[in-house]
């Protein structure tokens, strides 16, 4: 029954989401053509002779009209072929994939880590609204809102890094230590401690905020009086009547903030010299490695998009009147 | 004669900022149809929500509220959970909202049974589609997998009857069931408790702004004013023979097919602010035979009438 609901619900998201993505792919690839740098420039490398740089600009078809080139480029998409990196020459989505792996490991135990602690959170704050613990969280929640996420990475590196040295500051493992099996996942775990924490925050105080408000107008309302009224227990009513209407709010928040948290990602693998995507947009644009950005841009788009369907029809599931 | 199901004496309810109910004291007695009227904001919610103590966070409680026998203002959470739904149950004036908007309908009124010990899906699924079946709701069994938002409002009040009554509770408060409702819903659900009461015996406090209804259904009556007991008595003898200035005046207000004028007399001037201090008689400001003393003491409810001068009326 639900999942009948559920393919039927994201076949019909995925038909709206096509125009989406050729609107994000066509974006994508004129407004990186439109950044200041000429690729056959940094192809042809120092002092190259104009006949080089011509011979350059042929081989890439650079030469052509821009329309051209996307056009060539959509048709090879269309088969899977992204291009080649200007930098590496491997192909782009070979690139994107290898460095896939470490931004889901890290962007997912992010987001999964602010989810649980935000909504324990927002629903105690709920709990309690109004007491000077909920002012208190309150008020901690802003100012985690309001840090930028590099500021909070640098922080936390100086304290438990340099300082104390709990964690280790950059890096996805130890570099002379080849672990393997267990001690390797701990070890992976270790050096995720602070990137995740940083890259956690965020969206960890803007899940417990919506969650608290969303929690505070669903007590509010009679169905929680007539809950009470059958004797429910105050536990019940929480998280089985109020919470059940709450987390709409929240999942829509989640979806709605991936972007941000995408974008947030790329900050902190840099600061903590995580091999993920985000350190290879970095060094793609350094690069002018126009293939590639393109390749992640629309990746990471797409992926957008992606989480964004899968929390409509998550919301759909769980609020029957959102169902169409 | 038997001991009441439920005894009220001087219930007082206040919040910060006002003392809204004040000395209410009445007793329904087992099988007994019983209607509470008044304008609104006369304290009738607030009594009737603190005989399953549901009050607002901020409002005190005093007095004393036996429930069989039992002072419920006594009791322990757990005691007080045990009694809610099962034993004395409440119906909320309005159904659009008194159902949670993202669960079936069924699982809503099973879990009235869960929570007091039925466990058994079977037994669940088969209990929900009788007493959906029982208030009237055609297929029951696909009905109860219905949500909310597709159940028409009497459909809801009536699905919210029968998950009061799910436990066949001694009690029923039915707090302006059908105010919310078009007239022709309003009379299927009181002919619904008209049933329940004679087929169950379910004793009903009755909450209505709606002297039709009462008059309808209840052999007693209680008429309420700013937070107090004005008149109670039997239902024909309150109607045709008022002995409160105020209990005249609402049914003077009352459109009657045996009036010759036909036109509705509303009650000059406003109840009072709960929270404005007022000596004396609290309707002394509103009625026709106020006398020296009632704008001084406040009359006791004696014999059923809470009045110093009782005109005849
Ligand atoms: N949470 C609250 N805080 C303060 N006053 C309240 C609160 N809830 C209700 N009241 C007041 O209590 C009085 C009685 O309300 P209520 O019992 O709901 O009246 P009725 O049901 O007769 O219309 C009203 O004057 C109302 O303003
Ligand atoms: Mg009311």
């Amino acid at each position: 029954m639900v999942i009948a609901v559920a393919s039927r619900l994201l076949l019909r998201r995925a038909l709206l989401a096509v125009p989406l993505v050729f609107a994000v792919v066509a974006l994508t690839f004129f407004f990186i053509r439109l950044a200041p740098g000429d690729p056959a420039q940094i192809l042809a490398g120092d002092a190259p002779t104009p006949e080089f740089l011509a011979q350059v600009r042929a081989e890439y078809g650079l030469d052509q009209p821009v329309w051209t080139q996307f056009l060539a480029f959509l048709a090879k998409a269309l088969t899977g072929d992204f291009g080649t990196s200007l930098y590496s020459k491997q192909p782009v989505f070979a690139v994107i994939l290898e460095r896939f792996p470490a931004t889901v490991l890290m962007t997912g135990t992010a987001m999964i880590v602010a989810s649980i602690v935000g909504i324990l959170v927002g629903v105690a704050s709920a709990k309690r609204a109004g007491s000077h613990a909920d002012t208190l969280i309150s008020s901690a929640s802003l100012l985690g809102y309001s840090m930028p996420g590099f500021w909070v990475g640098q922080l936390l590196v100086l304290l438990f890094s340099v300082s104390l040295d709990w964690f280790p500051a950059t890096g996805m493992e130890a570099a002379r230590a080849s672990y393997t099996g267990w001690r390797h996942i701990q070890d992976v775990a270790w050096h995720m401690v602070l990137p995740v924490t940083t890259l956690a925050l965020f969206l960890l105080t803007m899940i417990a905020r919506f969650t608290r408000a969303a929690m505070i107008d669903a007590l509010d309302q009679d169905y929680v009086l007539v809950a009470e009224a059958k004797g429910a227990s105050r536990n019940r009513i929480l998280w089985h009547h109020a919470f059940r209407n709450a987390c709409v709010t929240t999942i829509t928040v989640i979806g709605l903030e991936f972007g941000a948290v995408l974008a947030g990602a790329v900050v902190v693998e840099i600061v903590f010299g995580w091999p993920g995507l985000g350190r290879l947009f970095y060094d793609a644009i350094y690069r002018r490695d126009f293939p590639l950005l393109t390749g992640a841009f629309m990746f990471s788009s797409l992926i957008v998009i992606g989480v964004n369907m899968v929390s409509d029809v998550a919301c759909a599931l769980l609020d029957p009147r959102i169902r169409r | 004669m038997s001991e009441p199901v439920l005894s009220i004496r001087d219930l007082h309810v206040s919040f910060p900022t006002a003392t809204v109910v004040q000395g209410v004291s009445f007793d329904v007695m087992p099988g007994e149809i019983v209607g509470v009227v008044g304008e609104s904001g006369s304290g009738k919610s607030m009594t009737a929500r603190s005989v399953l103590r549901l009050l607002p966070k901020s409002a005190r409680l005093g007095g004393s509220i036996r429930f069989r026998g039992q002072e419920v203002l006594d009791m322990s959470p757990a005691d007080i959970r045990a009694m809610r739904g099962a034993l004395v149950s409440m119906v909320f004036q309005d159904p659009m909202t008194s159902f949670n908007p993202v669960l079936r309908i069924g699982d809503q009124i099973a879990e009235a049974m869960t929570l007091h010990g039925q466990k058994d899906r079977k037994t669940l699924s088969d209990r929900v589609a009788s007493l959906l079946a029982s208030v009237g709701i055609g297929n029951p069994k696909a009905r109860a997998r219905a949500y909310p938002h597709e159940f028409s409002g009497g459909m809801r009040q009536r699905a919210l009857t029968a998950m009061a009554v799910a436990n066949g509770p001694a009690l029923l408060i039915a707090d302006e069931p059908t105010t919310a409702l078009d007239v022709t819903v309003q009379d299927q659900i009181l002919q619904l408790m008209r049933d329940l009461n004679a087929t169950s015996g379910t004793a009903i406090l009755l909450i209505t702004h709606n002297i039709a209804v009462v008059a309808s259904l209840c052999r007693r009556l209680i008429v309420m004013y700013a937070g107090r007991v004005v008149e109670d008595g039997p239902t024909d003898e309150v109607l045709t023979a008022p002995r409160h200035p105020y209990t005249w005046s609402l049914l003077q207000s009352v459109p009657r097919l045996d009036r010759a004028t036909g036109r509705l007399v509303a009650i000059k001037g406003q109840p009072p602010d709960p929270a404005e201090p007022l000596a004396g008689c609290k309707f002394h400001p509103r009625c026709p035979w106020v006398e020296e003393r009632c704008t001084r003491d406040e009359p006791p409810l004696e014999d059923g009438v809470r009045c110093w001068v009782r005109p005849a009326l």
